[in-house]
């Protein structure tokens, strides 16, 4: 290399790379530990979350609905990460128990990333036990990377999701999806497409209630407000 | 006239050769991240075996913390291992404080609890608070039971003063055995916040110190006659809690 560009490319290089760190110390100290509105469209609440020293965001959707509580309860142990119907028929089911009283299920599911991203494997424990009272249902989804051994697919191993439905005497739903997940991506690029990945999927699962298997749902671990 | 080929100063060739060592040094960082990071076989190897403690390692191609299979024979009965694993009370003897139940679940055959409890780390790694469910289930044959602990970081509102875990899973199996005694086996992987490099090395050393006291705690008085509920002993008539069933969703 010409003497003249080593004298520049050295300095270029290490002043992007202080560049780089002073941003990613300023990011990763910002923040407010406040839900703050992100989006607000076709009657979906997308917020996202920034926790002072860390670098993920956490987001969450809200939407409500005319539909059952029995039907939202069966997609969401049927579809928890809203992915397609394909990738939700390959959903393994390695150990689940019901009663009236409550839920518990461990799964397994392989997600598709986009290029150059391979698949993701999700292995988590899903349960709720619904509050008697207002007949709340909080689906808890908590990554169980050990409960089975590993797979070809890297397995996510920080994943905290809560899925809220809360009904009304009006016969809406209040539907709340929170998502706290690491995908083993670049922060910025997860950070940027989580909100709108979430938005979508809450987008569709508006459509995907409306199957027949759903609207019949009848569930032993779920009863009507 | 300022002379061109004139020597470069002093802070220059600071600039020159402390950016150039700078660059070296992360480059090398670099690979070796990436070798590490893209090495391992996926098989578990023993890495040491002292006083009936065997730990074994697994390094998955493509994540950077290993993880860590246990076994280990202990001369106590089911139910005062179960209880020791799974009482909050433990938790003291091992290190932690400020521990607290925070809600609990226990509808047979289903028991789980979510618990919080505080970790201090050595310098400089300053405190950790840890929220996790452990759930667990017994085989009505073989009386084995399994208990799963998994961090749930979300239970609880943010504390912004102290580190949470967000990636714990550890999953025992406890067989007893018709000798006596309980077979336990642990599978665990966790980010405590160190370098990983720092973890990997050290973590082995520390488990076997934790199996140690775990061995020495069952032989104490306040851990023995213990009844969790559901568990039943090998020949107890008790009806065990059920691992798996088959789906008891209304049909449509």
């Amino acid at each position: 290399m010409p003497r003249t560009g080593r004298r520049f490319v050295i300095p270029a290089l290490l002043t992007l790379a202080a560049a780089v760190t002073i941003g990613h110390i300023a990011w990763k100290g910002a923040g407010i530990n406040d839900w703050q509105l992100a989006r607000d469209e076709n009657g979906i609440q997308v917020f996202t979350l920034k926790t002072p020293g860390q670098t993920l965001l956490k987001v969450k959707a809200r939407m409500k609905l005319a539909t059952s509580l029995s039907s939202a309860v069966a997609l969401s142990r049927d579809n928890p990460f809203g992915a397609g119907d394909s990738a939700a028929e390959k959903l393994r089911v390695l150990e689940r128990i019901e009663t009236p009283s409550v839920f518990l299920s461990y799964i397994a599911v392989e997600h598709q990333m986009p290029p150059p991203f391979h698949t993701r494997e999700f292995v988590v424990l899903m349960n709720y036990a619904q509050d008697t009272a207002s007949k709340r249902v909080e689906i808890n989804i908590q990554a169980a990377p050990t409960k089975a051994p590993p797979g070809s697919a890297a397995r996510v191993v920080h994943l905290n999701n809560v899925i809220r439905l809360t009904p009304s005497r009006d016969g809406q739903l209040e539907w709340e999806i929170a998502v706290d997940v690491d995908l083993d991506v670049p922060y910025p690029l997860a950070n940027f497409a989580l909100p709108r990945e979430l938005f979508d999927q809450l987008n569709e699962q508006k459509e995907r209630v409306l199957a027949q298997k759903y609207r019949q749902a009848q569930l032993v671990s779920v009863r009507e407000l | 006239m300022r002379d061109s080929s004139a020597r470069p100063g002093r802070l220059s060739r600071v600039f020159r050769y402390g950016g150039l060592s700078i660059a070296a040094v992360t480059f090398v960082l670099v690979v070796a991240h990436l070798a590490w990071t893209h090495s391992g076989n996926g098989e578990w190897q023993d890495v040491s075996e002292k006083d009936g403690i065997r730990i074994a390692t697994l390094k998955v191609p493509g994540e950077v913390a290993l993880k860590y299979k246990v076994n280990m024979h202990v001369e106590a009965r089911l139910s005062d291992v179960v209880a020791f694993l799974s009482e909050t009370e433990t938790g003291n003897d091992l290190g932690a404080y400020d521990i607290r139940r925070i809600e609990e679940v226990s509808a047979p055959p289903v028991f789980y609890a979510y618990d919080t409890y505080k970790l201090r780390l050595p310098a400089p790694f300053g405190e950790l608070e840890v929220v996790i469910i452990n759930q667990y289930s017994q085989d009505p044959e073989t009386k084995t039971v399994r208990v799963n602990v998994n961090a749930a970081p979300n239970k609880l509102p943010l504390d912004e003063s102290i580190r949470r875990v967000v990636h714990l899973s550890n999953s025992w199996t406890l067989t007893p055995l018709e000798s006596g005694g309980v077979n336990m086996e642990s599978v665990s992987e966790m980010d405590l916040g160190m370098p990983y490099v720092l973890a990997n090395l050290a973590m082995p050393g520390v488990i076997d110190d934790e199996f140690s006291k775990i061995r020495t705690f069952l032989k104490q008085d306040k851990y023995k006659n213990k009844q969790p509920a559901f568990i039943a002993e090998l020949h107890d008539e008790r009806p065990a809690t059920v691992a798996v069933t088959a789906g008891l969703t209304k049909p449509d």
